[in-house]
């Protein structure tokens, strides 16, 4: 056999990898490469399929070797532990390409997220904690002051719309009897002549006395979605009815009044809906709180001080730096 | 920066130690690598379930998959292998649990490297359609019999490592499946290079025997092939084949699927299914001697190699150019390029081929 012909083979074995990968290599030479795999996979096969027994050391020398770091130590063992062992090899081949992938396209992990897994970690570690529930601490705290903040507005927003109805303009006839008595401090005889004037099926006139400017947004924060209750006054006449005048006014009053109150207090509220509005207006606000509390865009692998301050942060080095 | 000014590494330490401040720190640290590892193989909702998941696993009992570091590395770099380790564990135990997530788990950690590794046995442009062949016909292979072969995994060694090696034997296969029927004929094998790249794209890939559609698919060269001179390579190779070989493009430029190539083929009476002529024949033998000698030299030298070199054989056989592994072994590619010639040098002491290349040159 022509033994030229076998070291021209191995030559370009040899070179193969230096070549430009984009160049075929010859059918007798791919050849070759499949059939020494094929043995070597053979020969490997009674070994187990991954001959590395210590995986750790493995990738503590692979991180060093490719940390730029006590290369001729982790060679050594990379070495060792690579030589005669596809699956190793190829498990070192992809890790690396696995690195040089997160390094080329590095994320910012979402801060929910790690708040998350921070604070749940925490959970686990004391016991005394209640529950291990799925949000995280600081993330119900959030959220708690946003639905405070939420539910404060939605009072004021009530106050601002209940406030016009209570006061209405002078020309506005009938003028409606509990709006009337709910005028602060008005002369008796006027209050009189007004209920006389009223006509029966309009309303009762129940002294409902007109709730004071600093409690109506309170009332409206602490329960806003009771349309019962959305009121203060409303439910505050009824009381009041049921000791004055006859138990049926006192309910025709107020469900009249409860008819008013609804639509105009919460437009979204009262029901479930309202809830849910609630709830989605609760989580819109804790997430611009969260988008508040992020800061910047920080650079690749920023250290984790940077995320207090990344503006200062200098841009830190990449992932399996080469 | 050098590991001992590694600022994570003080962090890993007292995080080791049941440091919660410092493991919260340490979390924070390395979130964006698990992150990005995560959103590489799944998206959405998904990414965020393999997130809580990885870092579970990170975080178990102070960090104890992180108690192999030994403070050589950058431990960003040594936490992205553990990362990565854990997003295979991942892998394969939603395949024990769901057939269904665990394969698309599967695909997205595994397709990179797969199609890496088909690449590596199938290169060129000319195998653009075996290549997509190959993965299917891998996938294929995973999946049958309820993914026997991902399920042999005992447990012991690493679940990656396990995987791309019955990944690696089963694109092998793949490729032994086709290559036979690939085998240029011996009057083809005489000509030039160019005249044999277009005996594959005609014969082979069924692409119509024009200058304007085969010069877009021919091997890059400098300077690229003239219309001209494609044509004349078209003209040689319908000269030198055999009379009644006539398995050529019924389509105006479009590859065809393996199977339906087979019955083109078949149809045409080609090369597979056509006796072989005695030089045929010959070749084919000759070719097969020199296999198994280039085989036998392999097998003697390989032992006598030191680390290094041997690394770089195998790493050669599998097609990896350079650039891949002169990371792989930690060093510059300068330095590989040397490696290789030194290899070669041991090669040609092991079989001789020195005296063997010396005389033939001097015959010259």
């Amino acid at each position: 056999m022509d033994t030229k012909h076998v070291a021209a083979l191995l030559d370009a074995l040899c070179e193969r990898p230096l070549g430009d990968s984009t160049d075929t290599p010859s059918e007798e030479l791919q050849a070759l490469c499949r059939a020494a795999l094929a043995r070597a996979g053979d020969a490997s096969a009674g070994a187990g399929s991954d001959a590395s027994e210590d995986a750790e050391r493995l990738t503590a020398a692979l991180a060093a070797l490719w940390s730029n770091t006590d290369q001729e130590t982790a060679r050594r063992t990379v070495e060792a532990a690579l030589t005669g062992s596809r699956a190793a090899r190829l498990d070192a081949e992809a890790a690396r390409a696995f690195l040089d992938a997160i390094e080329q396209s590095l994320q910012r992990a979402p801060a929910h997220l790690v708040d998350e897994v921070t604070a749940g970690a925490g959970r686990v570690a004391t016991p005394s904690r209640p529950t291990l529930h799925a949000s995280s601490w600081s993330v119900r705290r959030w959220g708690l002051a946003a639905t405070c903040a939420v539910l404060l507005v939605a009072g004021i927003s009530s106050w601002s719309i209940y406030r016009p109805r209570t006061e209405p303009p002078a020309d506005l006839a009938p003028m409606q009897p509990a709006a009337i008595e709910s005028r602060s401090s008005p002369p008796a005889a006027e209050s009189r002549s007004s209920t006389s004037a009223a006509p029966v099926n309009a309303a009762v006139p129940v002294r409902t006395p007109a709730p004071p400017p600093a409690s109506a947004p309170a009332l409206a924060a602490a329960e806003p979605c009771e349309p019962h209750r959305a009121d203060g006054s409303v439910v505050a006449a009824a009381k009041l009815q049921d000791k004055t005048a006859g138990e049926a006014n006192a309910r025709v009053a107020a469900e009249k009044s409860k008819r008013e109150a609804s639509p105009a207090d919460a437009p979204d509220c009262g029901a479930g809906a309202g809830v849910e509005a609630l709830k989605a207006r609760a989580k819109a606000a804790a997430e611009e709180a969260a988008a508040a509390r992020a800061p910047a865009k920080p650079g690749l692998a920023a250290p984790a001080a940077s995320r207090a301050a990344p503006a200062e942060s200098p841009p830190p080095p990449p992932v399996g730096a080469r | 920066m050098t590991a001992a000014s590694d600022p994570d590494r003080a962090l890993l330490q007292s995080a080791l130690q049941g440091d919660t401040k410092a493991a919260d720190a340490l979390t924070r640290a390395l979130a964006d690598i698990v992150w990005t590892a995560c959103t590489r193989i799944a998206r959405g909702a998904d990414a965020e379930v393999a997130f809580r998941d990885t870092m579970a696993g990170l975080r178990a009992a102070n960090f104890a998959r992180l108690k192999g570091y030994d403070g050589r590395a950058r431990v960003r770099v040594y936490a992205a292998l553990v990362v990565r380790d854990l997003l295979s564990e991942r892998v394969m135990r939603l395949l024990a649990l769901d057939a269904d997530r665990g394969w698309r788990a599967f695909e997205a950690f595994f397709c990179d490297d797969m199609r890496r590794m088909i690449l590596r046995q199938l290169p060129g442009s000319d195998h653009d359609q075996d290549r997509e062949d190959a993965y299917q016909s891998v996938c294929e292979a995973l999946l049958k019999n309820d993914m026997q072969r991902l399920r042999a995994y005992s447990g012991r060694g690493s679940p990656s490592g396990f995987i791309l090696h019955v990944i690696e034997n089963l694109i092998i296969d793949h490729v032994r499946t086709i290559k036979p029927r690939r085998r240029l004929p011996a009057a083809i094998q005489r000509l030039a290079d160019l005249d044999q790249a277009v005996f594959r794209l005609v014969y082979w890939q069924r692409l119509a025997p024009e200058p304007s559609v085969l010069c877009g698919r021919l091997p890059r060269s400098e300077p690229p092939h003239a219309a001209i001179a494609v044509a004349a390579a078209i003209a040689r190779v319908r000269a030198a084949l055999p009379g009644g070989y006539h398995a050529e493009a019924r389509g105006q430029g479009r590859a065809i699927d393996l199977s339906a190539a087979d019955n083109a083929v078949l149809a045409g009476g080609a090369e597979d299914f056509a006796v072989p002529t005695p030089e045929d024949a010959l070749a084919a033998g000759q070719a097969d001697g020199a296999l198994e000698q280039a085989l036998a030299a392999l097998a003697r030298a390989l032992p006598r190699l030191d680390g290094t070199e041997r690394l770089y054989l195998e790493f050669a056989l599998s097609g990896r150019p350079a650039r891949e592994i002169a990371p792989l072994l930690g060093l510059p590619v300068e330095q590989v390029h040397k490696l290789a010639h030194k290899v070669k040098r041991r090669l040609r002491e092991e079989i001789g081929g020195d005296d063997a290349v010396e005389k033939w040159r001097l015959s010259v």
